[in-house]
């Protein structure tokens, strides 16, 4: 479910609604509750994901990383195109204000792994998250 | 007729005219034998026989083996196989109003209630703070592993291992997580272990647990009440030290221990909850745990098939816990 396979950097993009994410010491984790599939966002790549969060297009996250001292090669397109291809940004209206923060202390390239396994989509109950067993 | 039980810090009312209702109601609920201390949240489940059945709905919040459920702003909606249904009624989620086909309630097949109370009551938990967490944790001189591992993964085992061996533990496998100024706290909800029948192989003083009732249809499992055998090794509350991820190798002598690299403890811990899909459910779960594995170590274990018959086969865990 991409937005497009050339989106504009124009196009005003947002994180996908049913896209969940959380702060963790070293970057940050985004859970795709429609997939299950869950990814880590190095600080860099958080960055760039709050400004999606308020809605944003890739020109303003390019424009932004180098303010936070980005060089000028393509990892901030290649992130965006990254998120892009795992379904995870969908077209969205205006922007908002975004709350996000400049990295803290030097920039590093955007990085987002997703993790090999999703979490279960079937469950054994509303407690165990574990695979059900046949009866 | 009405029947109040305690669940965590849940105070659970069962409504209904059906006795066998009530009385599977009951029994699942009875189980969550835990000591807590007040204030309680009040949870009502009210049910009912009915002529109909109910359609399964899609499972667009949660999908269960036995269980599908939707849920929108304003109502959680979940149907059981049996034709059973359950809606919550409220923004507090404390109020479920459960609906049995006659048929099923004649035949006394209730076993996917259990289904239903357990949506209930982790909603329930969830409102009050705490995350319902898959997982068996011990506890000793300040240190607290959470044992992770998949249903039949052996943590039962382990944790009744390790109670032999001087710990005391907050279940085998539900425990409540919060986060709090202090840092991640767990709580106790039961006292009961689902033990294999063939643990008498290892540990001879639980003895033949043929002769207990069934933790379920799904298992040969059985519930055994951890005190009655190893008195006072029960614990109500601890703060979590370690994020243990475990699994079962036929390759592995005893138990092969490793450090669990920094990068796993956050997706080892989240694969022990059930997620709903609801953004604004979701997202105080993912915020407790990542706030909980900030202050946790973690350690990889590979526990060997027959690993407990060695006594001395915890020896090398106790040592990397306490380091």
């Amino acid at each position: 479910m991409r937005v497009s396979p050339d989106f504009e950097d124009t196009a005003t993009l947002g994180l996908r609604s049913d896209v969940v994410a959380t702060v963790l010491e070293d970057g940050a984790v985004l859970l795709d509750l429609q997939t299950k599939y869950f990814y880590a966002l190095n600080p860099s790549g958080w960055s760039i994901v709050q400004h999606f969060e308020a809605g944003s297009t890739t020109a303003t996250v390019e424009a932004f990383a180098r303010s936070c001292g980005a060089p000028d090669d393509g990892a901030v397109r290649a992130f965006v195109s990254a998120l892009d291809a795992y379904g995870l940004l969908e077209t969205t209206s205006a922007p908002t204000d975004s709350d996000a923060q400049a990295v803290p202390g030097t920039w590093a390239a955007p990085t987002i792994e997703r993790q090999p396994e999703p979490l279960q989509r079937v469950l054994v109950s509303a407690f165990d998250p574990s695979i059900p067993l046949a009866e | 007729m009405s029947e109040a039980f305690h669940a965590g810090p849940l105070r659970v009312r069962i409504e209904t005219a059906e006795p066998s209702v009530r009385e599977k109601l009951a029994e699942t609920l009875a189980l969550y034998d835990g000591t807590w201390e007040g204030p309680f949240d009040d949870v009502v489940l009210e049910a009912r026989a009915v002529p109909g059945s109910a359609t399964m709905v899609d499972g667009a919040y949660l999908r269960c083996a036995r269980m599908s459920v939707n849920a929108t702003a304003g109502e959680v909606h979940a149907t059981t196989r049996c034709g059973a249904q359950m809606r919550s009624r409220g923004e507090q989620r404390q109020h479920w109003a459960i609906e049995v086909p006659e048929t099923v309630v004649a035949s006394a097949q209730l076993e996917e209630l259990e289904d239903l109370v357990g949506l209930a009551l982790t909603a329930g938990w969830r409102y009050a703070g705490w995350v319902p967490v898959h997982a068996a944790a011990l506890v000793r001189g300040g240190i607290c592993p959470i044992v992770c591992a998949g249903s039949g993964g052996g943590k039962s085992t382990i944790t009744a291992a390790l109670v032999r061996t001087g710990w005391r533990t907050l279940g085998d496998d539900k425990l409540l997580l919060r986060c709090d100024a202090q840092g991640p706290e767990l709580r106790a909800l039961l006292h009961t272990f689902n033990l294999h029948p063939r643990t008498r192989e290892w540990f001879p003083e639980v003895g033949d647990l043929t002769l207990l009732p069934p933790y379920s249809s799904w298992t040969e499992k059985r519930k055994f009440r951890v005190d009655r055998t190893w008195p006072k090794t029960t614990a109500p509350h601890a703060r979590p030290t370690h994020v243990v991820r475990m699994r079962r190798s036929s390759a592995t002598r005893g138990i092969a221990v490793s450090e669990l690299a920094r990068a796993e403890i956050f997706p080892t811990l989240l694969k022990q909850i059930a997620i709903p899909s609801d953004r604004a459910e979701a997202a105080p779960i993912l915020s407790t745990v990542a706030r909980a594995v900030g202050s946790l170590r973690g350690l990889d274990i590979v526990v060997g098939d027959d690993a407990y018959r060695d006594g001395d086969c915890l020896s090398e865990l106790e040592r990397a816990l306490e380091r």
